[in-house]
């Protein structure tokens, strides 16, 4: 577990978006009927870019954090004050237990709905946080080289799927973005952009990355929007209505893929969905403990990884039987309350705390 | 120690991850491959009770010497029924009576009886698109009788009577079919509201020497989720030519007593959609191209160029006039969108498709159609002799 806690501990730029891919892969798997509407399909081609756009202005001050201190934001609200970085960190912990929580519910959910009816509700929690585990004591660079060969595995084996959907495009099912009007695609690109964990992942560990957290944010935005903009044009032109009916359209458009000597692709979904998911989670539980640091100084990490997981198992299983309360706090999440949270008022409020801090420094020295 | 520990916890990962795989799953006792049963078609149809009468052809390996190899000279397969108030019920039942979990993963075809289908499609196919095993690529057919004498019938054309059944769905296209209709794309047009869906029509016969076969018997159309009407061989030509969909396929050519063998293909089909009179009008332009095969008649035209022209008048006037069939009986009379009008007015004229988006049945019924033909006969078949 010394390796949570080792500073040199770095990741090529490479590796960096690959895991940032992954994890945003794990929300395009998952894409569901809530973030489109029937009636308007293409809306979310627009919405998507538009979103993409956002978390790239949304970006902006966590370069300024990683510029002036190559640490991340948790090393820099050192500067301010002890309380602010504990505050800090509490914060941030609770954003990340707050998506490993969502992440590992949509998991479950998603197996129990549709695949293994009546299977046990806290199970699969159980086993991608146990496995999760494993890989957060493994630490950022031996993730990062899994996540490479996953990677290569999700993308070839989408490739082939989607090669044999091609002749089943239906350019028709493409209308004009903006049929329902601007409301609805600021409403999508909203949804789009909510996805915040990668900026709190440079946040953090943005120093960690080799030839730097700007460039790999750069790629990782570009990759994913073209991985979600091809995904979502077969999901519209394929699938059309039908698509968007389904609880889990990327699922229903590998179940529709036929050709080769593979009758059906969705198994490969099914795998790349799974990987996605330990890859997204072993990085919100690696975040988590990160952000405790502060606050147990004392504490292994070890034990506190340890914690964060059965803390996760635990409000999950009490999600999993409020499912209501579940949509209500899902909701919450895709309406882009937590990205603007994270990924501006935390860092703005830091650089403010350092900029008075040096104020009063200066004021104090002209005294 | 620690390096064991290490590679205990490497190897417990691996076992978690590869247990959600499905078929290894701790849950509930799953069933092993042999307690499973593999389904390759499944029928449809509602008993006199007004019970749900499922059945299905169930994949049973039958060669010499290993219980998995097949055998060829076999049917390979057995059919199983089940009733019940709902189709999960009537599955149930299937699954009790034969001891086997059911597996529908490999079913490639959902029959339903023409019964069922009057009776409207939608409350039926929910099970299918709900079900995980269920490729939603799966063909949809709508057998003339009952379903149930589909699935029984022991075609020994192919390995197994249901890939027969693929094949001649296949292999019927342009003649009496518009090919397969697929599970998704059926549901995407009835989910629509707007747009008809058509579905091949199949029935049991037999061959000149007494075995069973099957037969496409036409083309359904459909108006909401309901059968509306079947086409013809000319309205199916039409739907097919406007769908941008007839690629190298025959189309029948008579005059004078004398018939042509044409094999022709659409290059593309230009639409336009506007508002004229208070009413929709649609311009067709269709660019075709084609080849002579053969001439059947008591005289074969003496010069070539006096056959090109008149072979091309004769197939530019007989595709219009399909198009125009087609669009008669789906559209003016029955306001069925089958070539996805809807979808293009809703494309190409937004402020329009919202001005009619609410009575586009009505307005499909009152509009104009204006469809032109350029045909373009690329060789002759045969040269004069």
């Amino acid at each position: 577990m010394e390796k949570l806690d080792t500073p040199f501990e770095q990741i090529g730029c490479a590796q960096s978006v690959i895991l940032l891919c992954l994890i945003r892969c794990f929300s395009i798997f998952s894409l569901s009927t809530m973030e489109s509407d029937m009636e308007n399909l293409s809306a979310k081609l627009f919405g998507i870019f538009l979103g993409f756009m956002i978390d790239l202005v949304f970006f902006i001050p966590t370069v300024i954090i990683l510029k002036k201190n190559n640490g991340g934001i948790f090393e820099l609200s050192k500067e301010v004050s002890n309380g602010f970085e504990k505050s800090l960190s509490v914060l941030y912990f609770l954003f990340a237990l707050y998506s490993a929580v969502i992440l590992a519910v949509q998991f479950n959910n998603f197996f129990v709905t549709t695949i293994y009816h009546g299977g046990e509700k806290i199970f699969f929690v159980i086993i991608l946080c146990a496995v999760s585990l494993y890989g957060t004591k493994k630490g950022l660079e031996p993730c990062a080289r899994a996540a490479a060969i996953f990677f290569i595995i999700i993308l070839l084996t989408s490739f082939v799927g989607m090669f044999f959907l091609i002749p089943d495009i239906d350019f028709l099912n493409l209308s004009t973005p903006l049929f329902k009007g601007w409301k609805s695609v600021l409403r999508l690109a909203v949804f789009y952009a909510s996805e915040s964990f990668p900026i709190c992942f440079l946040l953090a560990f943005g120093g960690k990355i080799k030839g730097g957290a700007k460039k790999a944010y750069l790629n990782y935005i570009i990759i994913s929007l073209l991985i979600l903009e091809v995904v979502s044009f077969l999901v519209i032109t394929v699938l059309g209505e039908f698509g968007a009916a389904e609880a889990y359209s990327v699922f229903s458009l590998a179940s529709a893929s036929k050709g080769g000597i593979l009758k059906r692709y969705d198994s490969f979904y099914m795998f790349s969905w799974i990987f996605t998911a330990i890859v997204k989670m072993t990085m919100l539980i690696y975040f988590s403990t990160t952000c405790l640091k502060p606050i147990f100084p004392k504490v292994k990490p070890a034990t506190k990884s340890l914690f964060v997981a059965v803390l996760i198992c635990v409000i999950s299983y009490l999600f999993l039987e409020n499912g209501k309360v579940f949509d209500i706090v899902l909701k919450l999440n895709s309406v882009g309350v937590f990205l603007v949270l994270t990924a501006i008022i935390l860092p703005v409020a830091t650089l403010l705390g350092i900029k008075i801090k040096t104020k009063r420094k200066v004021g104090g020295e002209a005294n | 120690m620690k390096k064991s520990i290490k590679t205990l916890c490497i190897l417990l990962s691996c076992f978690f991850v590869f247990s959600l795989l499905t078929g290894c799953m701790l849950i509930k006792t799953p069933p092993r491959l042999k307690e499973r049963g593999i389904i390759l078609a499944v029928g449809v149809d509602l008993s006199e009770e007004g019970d749900f009468l499922l059945t299905a052809q169930k994949f049973v390996p039958k060669g010499a010497g290993a219980m998995s190899a097949i055998d060829p000279g076999k049917s390979n397969n057995v059919v199983m029924e089940g009733r019940g108030k709902s189709i999960t019920k009537a599955f149930l039942d299937m699954q009790t009576k034969f001891g086997k979990e059911l597996f529908l993963g490999n079913n490639s075809y959902i029959i339903i009886g023409k019964d069922v289908a009057e009776q409207g499609l939608f409350k039926y196919l929910p099970f299918f698109l709900e079900s995980y095993e269920q490729g939603k690529g799966a063909a949809v057919l709508i057998s003339e009788t009952t379903a149930k004498e589909i699935t029984n019938n022991q075609v020994e054309q192919d390995i197994m009577p249901a890939s027969s059944l693929g094949e001649v769905t296949k292999r019927a296209k342009g003649i009496s079919t518009a090919g397969e209709t697929v599970l998704y794309k059926l549901s995407s047009d009835i989910l629509s509201r707007k747009r008809s869906a058509v579905i091949p029509s199949v029935k049991k016969t037999k061959t000149a020497d007494d075995k069973d076969a099957f037969s496409m018997e036409g083309t359904y159309f459909l108006k909401g989720d309901k059968i509306c009407d079947k086409f013809s061989e000319k309205e199916l030509a039409g739907y097919l030519i406007l769908k941008d969909d007839w690629n190298n396929l025959f189309f029948p050519l008579e005059y004078d007593g004398k018939n042509y063998g044409i094999f022709m293909t659409v290059k593309n089909v230009k639409r336009k959609a506007y508002f004229q009179d208070g009413r929709l009008v649609f311009d067709f332009k269709i660019k075709i191209n084609g080849n002579l095969r053969e001439t059947v008649g008591e005289d074969r035209r003496k010069d070539d160029e006096g056959l090109i022209d008149f072979v091309t008048a004769l197939t530019k006037k007989e595709a219009e006039k399909c198009c125009n069939l087609f669009l008669e009986k789906t559209a003016k009379e029955n306001g069925c969108d089958c070539i996805k009008m809807s979808l293009y007015l809703k494309n190409k004229n937004p402020k329009l498709y919202k001005l009619v988006e609410n009575n586009f049945e009505d307005y499909l019924k009152k509009a104009k159609f204006n469809v032109s033909v350029d045909f373009e006969l690329n060789k002759l078949g045969l040269k004069k002799g």
